[in-house]
């Protein structure tokens, strides 16, 4: 098993197709954090994307 | 959580931060993504951390000495034995709806007996052995690590990794995992990274030599800043395990028994007070 940790990372590059495609690539999992604050529009869909992805699916770090 | 929260979950905000997963499951939910871990990044409060990490080996050992006296104080006892609980509870109902925990740790908290009320885990107010974590992964920084201990550069900070991923895996089996890096900053900002991914896949190399194959990578956001992301990538995912020479390991070995504080020794210290 090898996963990521995502914690400082825009949601727009969270989501972009270049980053899900590399995530993909190397069937990682990517853990997200989720500061207070940070429940915005952009970071759901982010979320949504990762976690329609295989390898990539989205969870959940607080 | 916050940083007047104390920023990663700990004996002092176990309450706050079960509402806080809450609301972010909830967010999650709402939104249509799918959580199927969600990690616990135990570590101290925000305030003692910056002590921890920021004053230079001498003030370093002050620090943790400051940490022992007061986690023997009966406000903390009690505190601790609270913050067990509700971690506990948080973790079993976690489970009933099939959500991984994923517990990051500061890799001291490896040395107590997995049994016993911990030393470590009650002087950095950490809870790994009660609430039953389904995965356990110590922070084997080693850029960190190296900059920290009295160890001979990185190489030696290499073998410590391996030292402790054997050490967590005889003790935790199938639910151990490690953390790796750094590839950028973090939360502290000053943290010393890996210079290139070969220093990472020497990492890859020594844990999965210790029989350790759950691995975390910090961060992505890192590695997407570096030149040549794919390179980092490609040493974290497919590097074949190698474990560092044995001298460097047998000398670790040695020396960490001085940390591996006996259950007897540490009834002062229990969650049940």
């Amino acid at each position: 098993m090898r996963r990521v940790f995502a914690e400082r990372l825009a949601p727009a590059q969270l989501g972009a197709e270049s980053t899900l495609a590399l995530l993909d690539r190397f069937g990682l999992q990517t853990l997200v954090a989720v500061p207070p604050g940070a429940e915005t529009g952009a970071l759901a869909e982010a979320l949504v994307r990762l976690s329609t992805r295989g390898a990539g699916s989205g969870s959940g770090r607080c | 959580m916050s940083d007047a929260q104390g920023y990663w979950p700990s004996d002092e905000n176990a309450e706050a931060f079960v509402r806080r997963v809450q609301d972010v499951l909830t967010f999650a939910a709402a939104a249509g993504a799918t959580v199927r871990t969600v990690v616990v990044d135990l570590e101290p409060p925000l305030a003692v951390m910056h002590k921890l990490m920021g004053a230079g080996a001498e003030g370093h050992v002050g620090a943790v000495l400051e940490r022992v006296k007061l986690a023997c104080r009966t406000e903390e006892r009690r505190g601790r034995r609270s913050a067990a609980r509700v971690f506990a509870e948080m973790q079993a109902n976690l489970h009933s709806r099939g959500i991984e925990t994923f517990a990051t740790v500061i890799p001291p908290v490896v040395l107590d007996h997995p049994r016993g009320p911990g030393l470590w885990q009650a002087v950095f107010q950490t809870q790994v052995n009660r609430p039953g974590w389904s995965k356990i992964c110590p922070m084997l920084y080693t850029s960190v690590m190296a900059e920290l201990l009295p160890a001979q550069g990185i190489e030696s900070a290499r073998a410590l990794a391996h030292v402790m991923a054997a050490r967590l895996l005889a003790h935790a089996g199938r639910r151990s995992a490690s953390a790796l890096g750094l590839t950028g900053t973090g939360k502290l900002e000053g943290e010393p990274v890996l210079p290139d991914p070969a220093a990472l896949a020497d990492d890859v190399a020594a844990v999965r030599a210790a029989g350790v194959e759950d691995l975390a990578l910090f961060s992505l956001e890192g590695v997407l800043a570096r030149e040549q992301p794919e390179a980092w990538l490609e040493a974290f995912t497919r590097t074949e395990p190698r474990a560092p020479p044995w001298l460097a390991r047998a000398a670790w070995r040695a020396g960490l028994i001085w940390g591996q504080v006996p259950p007897w020794m540490t009834r002062m210290l229990p969650e049940q007070v």
